[in-house]
C-alpha cells in the first residue's frame, strides 16, 4: 500500500509537469525540450533556502515556482524568436546548461553528491511527511494547477495562444504581440514546474541533478504526447501510465541495476510508436505538424 | 489627404529588386485593384505595407481619424492595431479551430484577452465578449457561413475558406483592407458574392486594396487600377484606361485579356 501511495504521489507530480508543459507545446504550440530545467531550479531553490537558511518548504514551494518563472523569462526572451525545431533546440541547450550548472557548482550545490536531508513539509506543527498525507497534498495541488490551467485555456486568453499554435503569423495580423503571448506561457508554465520540482524534492528529501537531465524533459514531453497536445485529461493518463508501466517493469523480476535503462527504452520505443500511429496522442485534437 | 499613402518603396531580395520606388496613395473610400504579372512584387507590397518585410528604401503613413502616422518599420500587430486588416494569398486561417472562433479572434478590442481577465472577468470583460459574439455572428451571416459556425476552419472548402478570410479580416473592423487575392480559385457564384461584399463595403466608406487577375472581376468592382511591373509602377488610372494602356497589354494583358475586353465591353 505504502508503496502504490509512493508511485501516486509521483504521478502527481508528473501529472503537474505534463500539465503545464501541455500549456506550451500542446496549447501554444511551443516545442520545449527544456522543461526539466524549470523542474530543477524549483527542486533546488526551494531545498537550498530549506537546507542553508532554514526556510519553510511552503515558502520554498512559493519561491522555487517565482524562481523556474524567472528562469522561464530568461530563457524564453531569447529564443521565442525561433521557430518549431530552432526552438526545441534553443530549450533543448538551455536544459543541458541549467543540469550541468547543478552538476558543476559543487560549492554551491554540491554537485552530484546531491542534497540529503532536505527537510518535509509541516503544517501547524503537524508532519506532513507521512505518505498519505503527502498524497493529499500532492492531490490538492495537481487539482489546483489543474483548474488553473483549464481556466486559462478556455478565456479568450487560452484562444489567442491556441491561434499563435495555429498560424503565428494570422494572430499577428489581428493586433496579436504574439512574442508576449509565448513569453508569458513560458512563464507560467515555469512558474508551475517549479512548483513540481519543490514538491519532489521536500517528498524525496534527497535531491541530485540526475533526476533532472534532458532525459527528464524527454520523458515529461512523451507523457504529453501520449495523453494528448492539447488535452488535459490527456496528460493525467499520459503522466500515470508512464510512471506506472516501468514499476510493472519490477514485477516481472527485471533486476533494478538494468530497470532505468529498460524504463528509457521503452520511453523511447512508446515515442516512436505515437508519432507512427498516433501523433495527436490518446485524447489529444492537436498534432505536431 | 490621402488615408494610406506609400512613397518611393524599395526592397531587394539577394541583389533582385522585388519592389522599385514604388509609390501610390488610396483615398479614403476608393476600391483600389493592384494587378501585375506573378512576381512583380504585388505581394512584397502588402507585406512591407503590413510590416512583414522590413524595406530597404521608402515610407508608408496612414491618415485615420485626421492623425498623420508614419508606419514604416512597425511591427505587424502594432500596424492591425492601427485599423489596417490584411488577408493573405494562402488564408491562413486558425485550422484545427472552429469558424466562430476564428471570427472571435479578430476584434479591435483586446482587454479580455489579457491574462489578467483570465481569473478576473468584471462585467466590461463579458460584455467585450458579448460585442464580439454579435459582431462575429453578423459577419458569419454577412459572408453565408452560419451553418459553418462550429466546424473547424480545416474542414472547409476552399471558397469557404476565402470567405471565412475576408469575414475575419472584417470583423476587426479596420479603416484600411488590404485583400490578397481574395477570388483565386473561387467557384464564379463565390466570384459574385465577393464583388457583392465590396460594393457593400464601399458603400460603408471602406478603403480597400486588392490583388487580382481577373479583370473582368476588376472592371465591375475597381475605382482604379494599379499596374505593377518588375516592382515598379508601370500605371494607374481606371479600369478602362489601364485597359487600353500599350504598356499594360504587352506587360500584362497580352492579347488574350484584350479580346475578353473586348467581350466584356460589349
Amino acid at each position: 500500500m505504502e508503496y502504490l501511495f509512493h508511485i501516486f504521489i509521483i504521478a502527481g507530480i508528473y501529472y503537474i509537469l505534463a500539465l503545464s508543459l501541455n500549456l506550451i507545446v500542446g496549447y501554444t504550440g511551443l516545442p520545449s525540450l527544456g522543461h526539466a530545467a524549470f523542474y530543477c531550479i524549483g527542486a533546488y531553490t526551494s531545498s537550498l533556502l530549506a537546507l542553508r537558511f532554514g526556510v519553510s518548504p511552503w515558502i520554498g514551494l512559493l519561491a522555487g515556482a517565482i524562481f523556474a518563472a524567472v528562469l522561464g523569462l530568461l530563457i524564453g526572451a531569447p529564443s521565442l524568436r525561433l521557430k518549431g525545431d530552432y526552438l526545441a533546440l534553443a530549450t533543448f541547450g538551455f536544459g543541458v546548461i541549467v543540469y550541468q550548472i547543478a552538476l558543476n557548482w559543487v560549492s554551491f550545490t554540491r554537485g552530484p553528491m546531491g542534497l540529503p536531508g532536505i527537510p518535509g513539509y509541516s503544517l501547524f506543527g503537524f508532519d506532513l511527511s507521512q505518505l498519505w498525507v503527502f498524497l493529499i497534498l500532492v492531490v490538492i495541488l495537481s487539482i489546483a494547477c489543474f483548474f488553473i490551467i483549464n481556466r486559462i485555456v478556455n478565456s479568450p486568453f487560452g484562444r489567442v495562444l491556441r491561434a499563435v499554435r495555429d498560424d503565428e503569423i494570422a494572430a499577428k495580423s489581428l493586433g496579436k504581440d504574439t512574442i508576449k503571448y509565448k513569453l508569458l506561457v513560458f512563464v507560467i508554465g515555469a512558474f508551475f514546474a517549479g512548483i513540481a520540482g519543490s514538491l519532489y524534492a521536500h517528498y524525496i528529501t534527497f535531491i541530485d541533478p540526475s533526476s533532472f537531465t534532458v532525459m527528464e524533459s524527454v520523458a515529461i514531453l512523451l507523457m504529453v504526447i501520449f495523453g494528448g497536445m492539447a488535452s488535459l485529461s490527456g496528460s493525467l493518463v499520459g503522466a500515470v501510465v508512464l510512471i506506472f508501466v516501468p514499476e510493472i517493469l519490477r514485477f516481472i523480476g527485471l533486476p533494478s541495476s538494468i530497470a532505468a535503462q529498460v524504463r528509457q527504452m521503452l520511453y523511447g520505443a512508446i515515442l516512436v510508436a505515437f508519432m507512427l500511429w498516433r501523433p495527436q496522442g490518446i485524447f489529444g485534437k492537436y498534432r505536431f505538424k | 489627404m490621402p488615408i494610406l499613402d506609400v512613397y518611393n518603396l524599395s526592397k531587394s531580395f539577394d541583389g533582385v529588386k522585388a519592389v522599385d520606388g514604388f509609390s501610390f496613395a488610396l483615398e479614403k473610400g476608393q476600391i483600389v485593384a493592384l494587378v501585375g504579372p506573378n512576381g512583380a512584387g504585388k505581394t512584397t507590397a502588402f507585406n512591407i505595407i503590413t510590416g512583414y518585410l522590413e524595406s530597404d528604401q521608402g515610407k508608408v503613413s496612414i491618415n485615420i481619424h485626421r492623425a498623420k502616422r508614419i508606419i514604416t518599420g512597425c511591427a505587424p500587430y502594432k500596424i492591425a492595431r492601427l485599423g489596417i486588416a490584411r488577408t493573405f494569398q494562402y488564408m491562413r486561417l486558425f485550422s484545427q479551430m472552429t469558424v466562430l472562433e476564428n471570427l472571435l479572434l479578430a476584434s479591435a478590442k483586446r482587454k479580455h484577452e489579457e491574462l489578467s481577465s483570465v481569473f478576473f472577468s468584471p462585467k466590461s470583460i463579458k460584455q467585450i465578449e458579448k460585442e464580439n459574439l454579435g459582431r462575429a455572428e453578423h459577419y458569419l451571416d454577412f459572408v453565408g457561413l452560419t451553418e459553418k459556425r462550429d466546424s473547424l476552419a480545416e474542414n472547409l472548402s476552399h471558397g469557404q475558406r476565402k470567405l471565412l478570410s475576408l469575414a475575419r479580416a472584417l470583423c476587426l473592423e479596420p479603416n484600411i483592407l488590404l485583400l490578397d487575392e481574395p477570388t483565386a480559385g473561387v467557384f464564379l457564384e463565390t466570384k459574385e458574392k465577393i464583388a457583392g461584399f465590396f460594393e457593400t463595403l464601399g458603400s460603408q466608406g471602406k478603403t480597400i486594396l486588392f490583388i487580382e487577375h481577373d479583370m473582368h472581376f476588376i472592371m465591375n468592382i475597381a475605382d482604379r487600377v494599379i499596374v505593377m511591373s518588375e516592382g515598379k509602377k508601370l500605371c494607374e488610372g481606371t479600369s478602362i484606361e489601364v485597359a487600353e494602356n500599350p504598356a499594360v497589354i504587352e506587360a500584362y494583358l497580352g492579347k488574350k485579356l484584350d479580346q475578353s475586353y473586348e467581350k466584356y465591353s460589349n
